[in-house]
């Protein structure tokens, strides 16, 4: 439909160096390559792969309202100004009925937009359920290769599934501030249980003190899963910076931790196993279908099932054994 | 969704107060399919460094304050000397109309007033930005 | 009646409120009930007659009786015709008569019969002498305030509200642009030498450079040999807005801070000088509903008010220096009603705060036609629209106006549009008669109904905003309630639910050639180098004693001591510092930042 501007970009021997260099607008360009998804995608990906190491990847979850943007632009700053580099992925939900989004949490980040530190890439999620997007682990990757450490992930921060942050992030640091009502509420069932620090935010507001003794109630339940450490919860004021700090420290110590008792391996291993899921289901998965909606297949099967002609199953059987996959076998 | 999504940056001056019209086209645009980042920005750099960070395929400047020429000309330079000129940059607004041609030979490519409906704002972004095509050189 | 400098000349009947406060009116008079339980009987009977008339002729149109419905624009339910037991519930005493509390009627015993409300035409684009040959023109048109004085209502540019100087590189091409180049005292005698001080009552429209315009006002003024305490005038205070402005700014508590430190100051040495301007016009403009924008004024007043007190002052110190800017915009009756639901809600508000004179309950009010309303196709059709807005708040009664001009909508006026707004006016004053009577239309049954609709409806967001802790820790609450009534406005709009003449309907292939007003082109880079010549020949050695002072106000300013900003900002300003430079300290201790 689009007659107009044919871009081709060619990433050349010189982009991939520039991008691993840290250069802005190659890893621009390569978080657009990811998010396109594909073969080009996979291969730069196989690529920067040796040059990922253990880049720390913070997620930052809670309900709206709870002030997230503004503690992610004010960590943000507080890292860089300590010498590091850093990544921010900030995610917003995409219309389920047109597919498009207004990705509006940049534009609270206006301290660390622009800084020459700092990184930020708003991200819609394009179909994925919860609070990430299909690429947020691959963009961490990308970050990671490009020499940024810490990644800041901000999740969309509604719904059960917030609680996959656990899947892309080291360091989950759920939010929460004393507007938002019951505190045992807005910590759905699950999402405390992966938190690595619990923050309560705009905790100059009253009710302030009311959330923090029922966070810390909380935390030490949750602390005796993890013996040796205990839930941090800190009160910030992000927009004025207040706690920011004590936030960082316990971001770095609980990085520290991680190594120490072996728990980073283990994380990497769940994001291993997401990574290779995604991996899979692009092959097995989306190519299959993108390749039936093409030729049309996939409509003939839909109308088979949906007229009980054809069972999910043996439609699926048809796909997998269309692109050669060996057919499960059926048990009687 | 991937490979046809439009990226656009919608942003007006931090000095004006009226941004109701900016917003609502946001959400128009994203009615229409396309995800939009919204700022506000003080100097015209900051349009790009955003620009460069979002890999946007579309910067549209909202003016109804005056101002817009300085802007223009410094958005389209940047973006010639980063060899991004493929990026679609369109302004709206208030402007008068004696500068649109002014506009245009910047490397404006179109200047909707205030009575441009968001339909024709939409038909126009998808008619001309970008379609990318990525390609990686073989490893050596 | 006056929105700024002579209230203690005028001869004051009201009845004093102070003894024994009582929560519904005023001491010591009830009403009894306007109408009989009979009376009320036979007009609801009455009501009903007439409906089965109106139904059949509803159905004659095709309308189904049932599905018959209309609302205000800011979706309060109207009946077709109102009756008298529609406001028979309602206890006199909320009407009481004009001057006399809740003031629903008005705040004085007269409205209009023996002065106009004054004319106070937004003025301001260029350099200062520009600025001022527009002022001069149209004082010459007949351009009045109070006895005989004159008003200049005066807008700052946008780079003064950036608070940078005109050779900041963001200030390109903007350089008295939106309003007049005026950076420093030395702009301000190209502006004001040669005017009596104490004769005339200057508005300086800024955002957030409130402290920073007035000092130079007061440093250029104290130059010219006159005492501050013989100055009228108006700051703006504007802080607030930053919840639905999307403009650079200061955080929401020290905006509030900045505000009670000038109260502060001008309850000390500015008794005529007015502090703080509630601008309900900037929340309508920025989509908000008539009943929003009449909950959030009242809200963030009061959230101001208490803030004042809390710093030591009493109510009847300040309160009645708070001034109100109301849009008055396209909905003729509802927008009339607002003001009618303000004046009364105010003064309840007030009263329970601990205010117990009467002027501190006062509501009074610059009314801002609305521009929003406005069409950039065919836009003669304006002055059509800025007429029905200003008749309106004739009718509703208040203390001044500015009246948006026909070219609003594409540029700053020419002259000619200028004058024409200011004819609107005075036609209105001069012609229609109104001005023989207050409040005409109070005790009309739909008036009085659709008033105390619009205070329910109010009363209901203030809770809200009250129940999150006042106005200033609700920006987020403020904001997304205002986006969502901007977006339901336009989608109306788009839906052709709203008509907008000659956008949406009724338009026109022609279109009307009018002359757009041009900046010259000139002043900007003589701004310039007057900025730079001024940094140049000042004392440096004096600046910079003086700039390290504010520094050190500024932090004790933040620390929470006050009294100390104002002084010294004051004294830099005299030792010629920039608008820019000082509003770069505040900057540096405050925060600036965009708001969302």
């Amino acid at each position: 439909m689009r007659s107009a501007c044919l871009a081709a970009t060619t990433f050349s021997f010189q982009w991939l160096e520039r991008l691993l260099a840290g250069s802005k607008g190659e890893l621009g360009e390569a978080l657009s390559l990811i998010e396109r998804g594909g073969a080009t995608a996979r291969e730069l990906l196989r690529r920067i792969h040796p040059y990922t190491s253990w880049a720390q990847v913070v997620g930052v979850t809670g309900p709206p309202g709870s002030g997230k943007s503004t503690l992610v632009n004010a960590l943000a700053l507080h890292f860089v100004e300590a010498g590091r580099r850093v990544g921010v992925i900030a995610v917003d939900p995409s219309s389920p009925f047109t597919g498009g989004a207004v990705l509006g949490d940049r534009i609270r980040m206006s301290g660390a937009s622009g800084h020459e530190g700092i990184f930020i890439r708003s991200a819609a999620t394009r179909g994925a359920l919860g609070g990430l997007t299909r690429t947020t682990h691959e963009f961490a990757r990308v970050f990671d290769a490009a020499g940024y450490d810490p990644i800041l992930v901000e999740t969309v921060g509604i719904g059960q599934s917030e609680v996959d942050i656990w899947k892309v992030a080291h360091t989950p640091i759920v939010v929460d501030a004393p507007s938002s009502g019951d505190a045992i509420q807005a910590m759905k069932a699950g999402v405390i249980e992966i938190a690595a620090i619990l923050c309560v935010n705009k905790s100059d507001l009253p009710g302030s003190e009311a959330k923090l003794s029922q966070l810390r109630e909380l935390a030490s339940c949750a602390s005796e899963r993890t013996p040796g450490r205990s839930l941090p919860v800190v009160a910030t004021i992000a927009s004025s910076g207040t706690g920011v700090a004590e936030l960082a420290g316990h971001v770095l110590e609980h990085a520290v931790w991680l190594g120490a008792t072996g728990r980073r391996v283990h994380i990497e291993r769940e994001r291993s196993a997401a990574e290779l899921r995604a991996e899979l289901e692009a092959e097995l998965v989306d190519a299959p279908l993108a390749a039936a909606r093409a030729s049309g297949l996939l409509a003939e099967l839909l109308d088979a099932i949906g007229t009980r002609r054809l069972s999910a199953a043996d439609a699926a059987a048809t796909l997998t054994r269309d692109a050669g996959v060996p057919a499960r076998r059926v048990v009687k | 969704m991937g490979a046809d999504m439009i990226r656009v940056l919608l942003c007006k001056t931090t000095m004006e107060c009226h941004d109701r019209g900016v917003r609502y086209l946001a959400t128009k645009l994203r009615d229409a399919g396309l995800e939009v980042i919204f700022m506000n920005f003080l100097e015209p750099r900051e349009i790009i460094d955003t620009a460069i960070e979002e890999d946007v395929d579309v910067i549209g400047v909202s003016s109804s304050v005056e101002g817009h020429l300085p802007v223009a000309r410094e958005v389209t330079r940047r973006l010639a000397e980063l060899e991004k000129e493929n990026v679609l940059v369109v302004f709206g607004g208030v402007i008068p109309e004696r500068d649109i041609a002014l506009l245009r030979e910047t490397g404006v490519r179109e200047v909707f007033g205030p009575g441009s409906s968001a339909a024709a704002i939409i038909e126009f972004i998808r008619a001309n930005a970008r379609v990318r095509s990525f390609k990686l050189e073989s490893e050596p | 009646m006056s929105a700024a400098a002579n209230t203690d000349q005028i001869p004051s009947e009201t009845r004093p409120v102070d003894t024994a406060p009582n929560p519904d009116g005023v001491a010591g008079m009830a009403f009894p009930p306007q109408f009989t339980a009979e009376f009320v009987e036979a007009s609801r009977a009455l009501e009903q007659e007439w409906r089965a008339n109106f139904d059949a002729v509803s159905r004659k149109f095709g309308v189904n009786p049932g599905d018959y419905e209309r609302h205000t624009d800011s979706g309060l339910p109207v009946k077709p015709a109102y009756f008298p037991h529609d406001v028979a519930g309602q206890g006199y005493e909320t009407l009481s008569a004009p001057g006399m509390f809740p003031f629903t009627r008005g705040l004085h015993p007269v409205q209009y019969q023996f002065m106009h409300w004054a004319n106070q035409p937004v003025i301001g684009y260029g350099l200062p002498e520009e600025t001022r040959k527009r002022m001069d023109y149209l004082q010459s048109q007949g351009m009045t305030g109070y006895f005989g004085n004159t008003f200049y209502n005066l807008v700052y540019d946008l780079v003064s509200h950036e608070g940078v100087d005109p050779d900041h590189p963001a200030a390109e091409g903007r350089v008295g642009q939106c309003g007049m180049a005026v950076y420093s005292r030395e702009d301000d005698a190209r502006l004001f030498d040669g005017l009596q001080l104490d004769r005339i009552n200057v508005v300086h429209i800024s955002y957030y450079e409130v402290l920073p315009v007035l000092a130079h006002y007061l440093a250029y003024a104290r130059r010219r040999g006159v005492p501050w305490g013989r100055l009228g005038g108006n700051s703006m205070s504007w802080y607030y807005q930053s919840a639905y402005v999307g403009m650079t700014c200061f955080p929401p508590k020290a905006g509030m801070n900045l505000a009670v430190e000038l109260v502060n100051f001008c309850t000390r040495e500015m008794p005529r000088w007015n502090t703080v301007n509630i601008f309900g016009y900037g929340m309508e403009e920025s989509g908000a509903t008539a009943v929003e924008e009449l909950a959030f004024s009242v809200a963030t007043g009061i959230d101001y008010a208490r803030a004042c007190v809390a710093s030591g002052l009493h109510p009847d110190q300040f309160l009645s220096r708070f001034g109100f800017q109301i849009s008055q915009s396209n909905d003729f009756f509802e927008e009339i009603c607002k003001i009618r639901a303000l004046r009364r809600l105010w003064a309840r508000k007030c009263q329970a705060l601990g205010a117990r004179d009467p002027k501190s309950m006062h509501v009074r009010i610059h009314t801002h036609t609305s521009g929003a309303m406005l069409t950039a196709q065919q836009p003669i059709n304006n002055l059509i629209r800025t007429t029905l807005h200003a008749f309106g708040a004739a009718l509703a009664g208040v203390q001044a106006m500015e009246v948006s001009t026909f070219d609003e909508a594409l540029a700053i006026p020419t002259e000619h549009a200028h004058t024409l707004a200011l004819r609107v006016q005075q036609i209105i004053q001069e012609e229609s008669g109104i001005t023989r009577v207050s409040d005409p239309l109070g005790g009309s049954y739909y008036v009085e109904s659709l008033t105390n609709q619009l205070e329910a409806a109010a009363e209901r967001i203030i809770e809200e905003v009250e129940a999150r802790g006042g106005y200033h820790q609700c920006h987020d609450f403020v904001r997304t309630r205002i986006e969502a009534s901007a977006a339901r406005w336009r989608d109306l709009a788009d839906a052709k639910e709203r008509i907008l003449v000659g956008m949406n309907k009724y338009q026109a292939a022609e279109t009307q050639a009018i002359d757009i007003f041009k900046v010259n082109p000139d002043s900007e880079r003589i701004a310039v180098e007057r900025i730079r010549a001024l940094r140049a020949r000042r004392d440096t050695g004096r600046w910079g004693k003086a700039m390290s002072v504010l520094d050190d106000a500024a932090r004790r300013f933040t620390a929470g001591e006050i009294g100390v900003l104002m002084p010294a900002m004051i004294e830099a300003s005299d030792a010629d510092a920039t608008t820019g430079e000082l509003m770069g300290v505040l900057k540096l201790h405050l925060g600036w930042a965009p708001p969302y």
